[in-house]
């Protein structure tokens, strides 16, 4: 438990550095608000999953986590091919892919540990945190 | 037989993880050496070609060429410290101290702890493929964009050397993770916070600094990496913003600075009261500054930076707490001097390399006044005065503080003593060279010398340092021959070295309560700490 704590405290400043680079260009001009780019709806959707997913897992159902995990990977990846060319699109291949990356490791993890995800379930709860944080400044 | 041979080389104990890690790290020393060997030789002899392998290394004349120069410059940097000093100082010692020190068995995560280590020789083997790319990596160490765009550096080099800079810091994240589990959980009956050897502090807050920071270069590297070869636009003058990548570096990059003198700083305190035959004066206060170091370094990263425009009151507020750092350092060293006076000195080998390294850590750290202040920082930053000062905390002072740990350890490392003699003579003689070059480039940087240039001589105003940078570079190439006597006493003293007992210091900390080498899991049985890391008795409990 305390390996886990100083691997998400640890893992957590990679993704804050990453998010101060996109704010700080953000603030700069250099790309705004990606949601009148790619519209709402599908964020939401994707975001809907993440807190569903995280929700479900909370009330011990692993499996259908894992599902609704799946299902935010898709999402995400239907977003990500739709994006068009633009300053804002470096910003999100990068956050929502490389934040993508860890939900799929998330979902294998889940599914691998269905009786007894333990860790697994305190990195998933932390990867949906994670999307949280990281939709509110990529979208609005 | 092929998995009995796996499992022969892939080992999770962590005094073996720590012998690889040293290999690796000492190889890596000498290629490090090497390539400033070179740079010295083109700023002695611009354009003239190299001796023995210039025209292998070079092609038809033998000489140095700028676009090699400013590649040697950007791999000897970024070799050594990512390389060779950290795995020597954190992958070696941290590995080989921390369990056997706390009195643990092992790491709380061995394999993850082996995992960390193969990790690391993959990105020296990718380090030693971009060498040979169709350009190799030369953005400098630092990788600043714009140069460091596809524009500035184009060839596959300095994006192999941002994988290899990713992955090397993933193997010391796992590594960190580690050390900072293993103290916490894994200390001996007995082995409060405030009876930790001051080597185990100097790790641990390291390991802090560690998982702290080296994830904000880890996200740098991404950026620049992906600006390279999938053309994102963070770091591009039009559309994103150079300077942030300053930012992000220097975020890492400072703190990284406190990353490898801790642990230095951690054995200066246990090996100078050992061989003082005294505790260590005020260890509380040592710890202390030790802790408010580590809290202050992630906040003075900005001095890096006063000529980017940060305006006065972020400048100014950088300057106050970098000057603030110092007050700290000087606790830290007041406390080594005190533990001095009026000890039972014992001049081994381990305590004069511990006393040279008093002496370079007090000049880089004074010198180091001069750049934490604004108004002299402008007129010295783009000089060699930086170089030196540098070189003095960074190379010379973990240079001299990994040999007094090496020396001092190498018996529980291999079994062996390791040759007096030659050592002292080792010793003595790369602590005099090492103050002598770095201390040369104080004075020509003083002087006005420009870094990083091809040339810098090349201009009529500085002519006439030629005699001296001559001079300095002679005495660099004796430093790296005298590195000879190093390397002959370590393999002669492994092979032909008089066997060392259980503890042939006669140190009081626990590591030496077991036998040299540790058998694995390190103790016949769990050992129990009774006092303080410096005596008067050692702090297991002898058998009756």
């Amino acid at each position: 438990m305390v390996g886990m704590s100083v691997f998400l405290a640890s893992w957590a400043m990679l993704f804050f550095a990453l998010a101060y680079a996109a704010a700080a260009l953000r603030a700069q001009g250099a790309w705004g608000a990606m949601a009148a780019v790619t519209g709402a709806e599908l964020p939401a959707l994707a975001t809907a999953l993440v807190i569903a997913s995280s929700a479900v897992l909370w009330r011990g159902r692993v499996s259908s986590a894992a599902l609704c995990g799946a299902g935010f990977i898709g999402v995400q990846i239907a977003i990500a091919i739709g994006v068009p060319h633009g300053p804002g699109r470096s910003v999100l291949l990068l956050l929502s892919g490389f934040h993508g990356i860890h939900a799929a490791v998330g979902v294998l993890g889940l599914l691998a540990a269905r009786r007894r995800p333990g860790m697994w379930s305190v990195y998933w709860h932390a990867v949906a945190l994670a999307w949280l944080a990281l939709a509110g400044l990529i979208y609005l | 037989v092929g998995a009995k041979v796996i499992r022969r080389i892939v080992s999770t104990d962590h005094k073996v993880i720590a012998r690889q890690f040293l290999w690796a790290g000492l190889i890596f020393l000498l290629v490090g050496g090497a390539l400033a060997m070179l740079m010295r030789w083109q700023w002695a002899y611009p354009g003239r070609s190299v001796p023995l392998l210039g025209t292998l290394l070079f092609g038809d004349h033998g000489a140095i060429t700028p676009a090699a120069y400013t590649s040697l410059f950007t791999n000897h940097g970024l070799i050594m410290i990512f390389f060779a000093i950290t795995p020597i100082l954190i992958g070696a010692l941290g590995n080989f101290c921390i369990p056997l020190m706390i009195g643990a068995r092992d790491m709380s995560f061995p394999r993850l702890n082996a995992a960390s280590f193969w990790l690391f020789l993959a990105s020296q083997i990718v380090v030693l493929v971009s060498l040979f790319a169709d350009a190799a990596a030369s953005a400098g160490w630092t990788m600043y964009p714009p140069l460091s765009t596809g524009l500035g550096t184009p060839g596959w080099g300095q994006s192999a050397m941002l994988l290899a800079i990713f992955l090397t810091g993933m193997a010391s994240l796992a590594g960190a993770i580690n050390y900072i589990t293993t103290v916490i959980v894994a200390r001996a009956e007995g082995m409060t916070w405030m009876r930790l050897p001051l080597t185990i502090w100097g790790l641990w807050l390291t390991a802090i600094l560690t998982a702290l920071f080296v994830p904000v270069l880890a996200a740098a590297v991404m950026l620049s990496f992906g600006d390279r070869v999938f053309g994102t636009e963070f770091f591009a003058a039009a559309t994103g913003d150079p300077i942030l990548y300053q930012h992000l570096f220097w975020i890492f990059g400072h703190p990284e600075v406190y990353i490898l003198i801790l642990p230095v700083w951690g054995v200066l305190g246990d090996l100078i009261a050992f061989f003082s035959g005294k505790p260590a004066s005020w260890y509380r206060g040592s710890v202390y500054a030790m802790i408010a170091v580590t809290v202050l370094s992630g906040l003075v990263y900005g001095h890096h930076m006063y000529q980017t425009g940060l305006g006065p009151l972020a400048g100014k507020s950088f300057e106050a707490l970098t000057l603030a750092i110092s007050a700290p350092a000087v606790v830290l060293y007041i406390n080594w001097l005190l533990t001095l006076w009026g000890g039972a000195i014992r001049l081994t080998v381990p305590m004069v390399l511990c006393l040279g390294t008093l002496v370079v850590f007090a000049a880089g750290g004074l010198t180091g006044l001069h750049l934490g202040a604004i108004t002299t920082d402008i007129a010295l930053h783009d000089s060699v005065f930086v170089v030196g000062h540098f070189h003095l905390i960074m190379a010379a002072a973990t240079f001299l503080g990994s040999l007094a740990a090496l020396s001092f350890w190498f018996p529980k490392m291999f079994g062996k003593k390791l040759g007096r003699k030659l050592g002292m003579t080792h010793a003595v003689l790369t602590i005099l060279l090492l103050v002598g070059t770095f201390g040369m480039l104080l004075y020509s940087g003083y002087a006005g010398q420009p870094r990083r240039y091809y040339d810098p001589l090349e201009l009529e105003i500085f002519a006439e340092l030629r005699g001296l940078n001559k001079a300095t570079s002679h005495l660099a190439f004796t430093l790296g021959a005298v590195q000879i006597l190093f390397v002959v006493n370590w393999f002669w003293s492994l092979w032909r070295g008089e066997k060392a007992g259980a503890n042939p210091w006669g140190a009081t900390t626990l590591e030496w309560s077991t036998a040299s080498p540790p058998p694995h899991e390190n103790f016949a049985s769990p050992p129990r700490v009774f006092g303080g890391p410096h005596g008067p008795g050692p702090q297991w409990e002898e058998e009756e």
